[in-house]
């Protein structure tokens, strides 16, 4: 365990030292990731112009869904969506071989080989949306909600990458595969909507089976206080079960691994 | 034997792959129904390596040295047979075996690019949990040895081609491995370059007492370190033995350098071997190597020879005879 967060560190150095040199598209990915949630915001506004609330959501519980959201998927951007991403150039490149090799977690190497220090940049617009939201909600929350929260955003982040990971493993049989980055814009853009407003069974099954529902409505409704707090449990255990199924799959797809011809 | 680390037999590695028919409908007919078949990379090898060995496998393209390469660090596994590497299957790719062993391949790598190099040294340390006095010993000693002192805070991407090969070296051997597998070390490296990659190979094996499994297109690699080479093509072994062996099991005839002092009949020489070239005063006869004697005897006899030489087949071109098959049949 020591040793594997030892790499992480290690690698997040790496990574840190890299993206020094690439400082100005960062600013660009901020600048941009900012107008899009602005864009979005105001899309909201103009919705609840029309309506006070959506299934049960008024506006800024909505909002607050959004900041949240946001701080999600910054962190998983910032951990390991550009990994991810790139997993498929190293099965096409065959250089998978020589992290094979190597006595370590292959799994945490491919997933941490490429982190994106500067994409934290974007989890301020996460913070100044959720503490706007918290601000018009007025409402004061508990210890016990903000440990909500937080055991909540940890598990929302560890399902998207189990999702997107699980897809980018499928480059092992067709190394041309890029979908992992189509699978986190189809992901990623209902996120920002609380999936009750798709009504039963959908709900169900955006929570259950394609579990987005875990990745930030579960977590904001455990906050506020709108489903039981032990319904964390059942945040935790799938969140468990969905990391597992992609760590077994990972394993899998490994022992069959044919390598790229020389 | 107790000093054998690397035991084979009966490897064998079969792939599967699909067969497409030409064309766009044979596109589109592949994505409901394929035709498999079965690529034998591997075919049914048997290999012993001792402690310290320094190993040449050679063989054109496709004819299976990468994937026993593969096989044995176990990145591939295989079809069937027996593999035994320091006496771990390597396919089970335990940590305790992959500290043991590196791989290195002269067409990929593992340093990051837009870093120096030294940064990809110490991610491996950690990998393979190295102690820090080790580490700055081992590195000390290679930095030396290739040359490169003043490469090690210099970007990746701005080293050259043979630069880049010595850091690939040193970040493979900063956790002093016991086998070496070095899969075309010096591909596209000039000839200098390729000369100071074999001395510190030579020398590295030598000092460590390391065993190295090398494959190369370039026979200088194989002529200038391996005492044992193992022939393979189409998968399987047609020769694993001491270089100068090659030259006694394949080459069947030797050549006759012959300088005379007179014009002579060439259709008189003709009757005494093969005529290579014949430009006068100087001839070039292939005759057979249990002949040689009697020719080269009946030469001095029956012409005005000025000068004699007997000339063994250049290895190069003897292996490739071999793989273009005319010495097999």
């Amino acid at each position: 365990m020591v040793r594997n967060l030892k790499l992480i560190f290690i690698l997040f150095k790496h990574s840190s030292k890299r993206y020094l040199e690439n400082r100005w598209s960062t600013f660009g990915n901020f600048v941009s990731a900012s107008l899009e949630i602005a864009i979005f915001i105001f899309f909201i506004s103009f919705i609840f112009s029309f309506t006070k609330s959506l299934n049960g959501w008024d506006k800024n519980h909505v909002l607050l869904l959004v900041g949240i959201s946001q701080l999600v998927t910054a962190l998983y951007n910032f951990l390991f969506r550009r990994s991810v991403n790139r997993f498929p150039d190293l099965v096409r490149a065959g250089e998978l071989d020589l992290l094979l090799t190597k006595p370590m977690n292959t799994q945490l190497y491919a997933s941490f080989r490429s982190t994106k220090p500067f994409e934290l940049l974007n989890t301020i617009t996460g913070l100044a949306i959720t503490a706007y939201a918290l601000h018009q909600i007025g409402n004061s929350f508990g210890i016990l909600n903000w440990l909500l929260l937080l055991v909540g955003i940890t598990c929302g982040v560890l399902v998207l990458y189990s999702i997107c990971f699980s897809f980018t493993i499928l480059s092992f049989w067709s190394p041309k595969l890029s979908s992992a980055s189509s699978i986190l814009e189809i992901l990623t853009t209902p996120l920002t909507l609380p999936t009750d407003i798709y009504g039963q069974p959908m709900s169900f099954i955006v929570t259950f089976v394609i579990p987005i529902g875990l990745v930030v409505t579960v977590p904001v409704k455990l906050f506020l206080g709108s489903i039981s707090a032990y319904f964390i449990l059942i945040e935790v255990l799938l969140t468990l079960i969905f990391f597992y199924g992609c760590t077994r799959f990972w394993n899998y797809a490994v022992k069959g691994y044919t390598s790229a011809s020389s | 034997m107790s000093d054998t680390i690397i035991d084979v037999k009966n490897l064998r590695k079969y792939f599967k792959v699909h067969q497409k028919e030409p064309g766009l409908s044979g596109s589109i007919k592949s994505l409901f129904s394929r035709k498999y078949y079965d690529v034998k990379a591997v075919d049914d090898i048997s290999i012993e390596i001792k402690e310290g060995e320094l190993v040449g496998f050679i063989g054109p393209n496709g004819a299976g040295k990468t994937t026993t390469l593969k096989t044995l660090s176990g990145l591939l596994h295989p079809t069937s047979g027996h593999i035994s590497v320091l006496g771990y299957k390597p396919w089970e790719r335990k940590p305790e075996f992959q500290r043991k062993f590196s791989l290195v391949m002269g067409q990929k790598n593992q340093l990051w690019w837009d870093l120096p190099a030294q940064e990809t040294f110490i991610l491996n340390k950690e990998i393979y949990e190295i102690p820090t006095d080790q580490y700055n010993q081992t590195l000390n000693e290679l930095v030396e040895l290739l040359e490169v002192q003043d490469l090690l805070k210099v970007q990746v991407r701005k080293l050259s081609l043979g630069q880049r090969m010595k850091m690939e070296l040193i970040a493979a051997l900063i956790h002093s491995p016991k086998v070496l597998f070095l899969d075309e070390p010096t591909i596209g490296l000039d000839v200098v370059m390729q000369k100071k990659i074999r001395e510190f190979l030579k020398e590295y094996n030598l000092s460590h007492n390391a065993t190295i499994i090398l494959t190369s297109h370039y026979m200088e690699d194989v002529k200038e370190l391996c005492e044992r080479v193992i022939v393979i093509d189409h998968g399987k072994i047609l020769f694993d033995g001491k270089l100068d062996e090659i030259i006694k099991k394949f080459a069947t005839h030797k050549t006759l350098e012959i300088v005379f002092e007179e014009d002579i009949d060439p259709e008189k020489l003709k009757e005494l071997g093969k005529i290579k070239q014949f430009e006068p005063p100087k001839a070039i006869l292939e005759v057979k190597r249990s002949k040689v004697s009697e020719v080269a005897a009946d030469l001095l006899k029956q012409f005005p020879v000025e000068d004699l030489n007997i000339i063994e087949p250049d290895i190069e071109d003897i292996i490739r005879e071999v793989f273009a098959g005319r010495l097999l049949s």
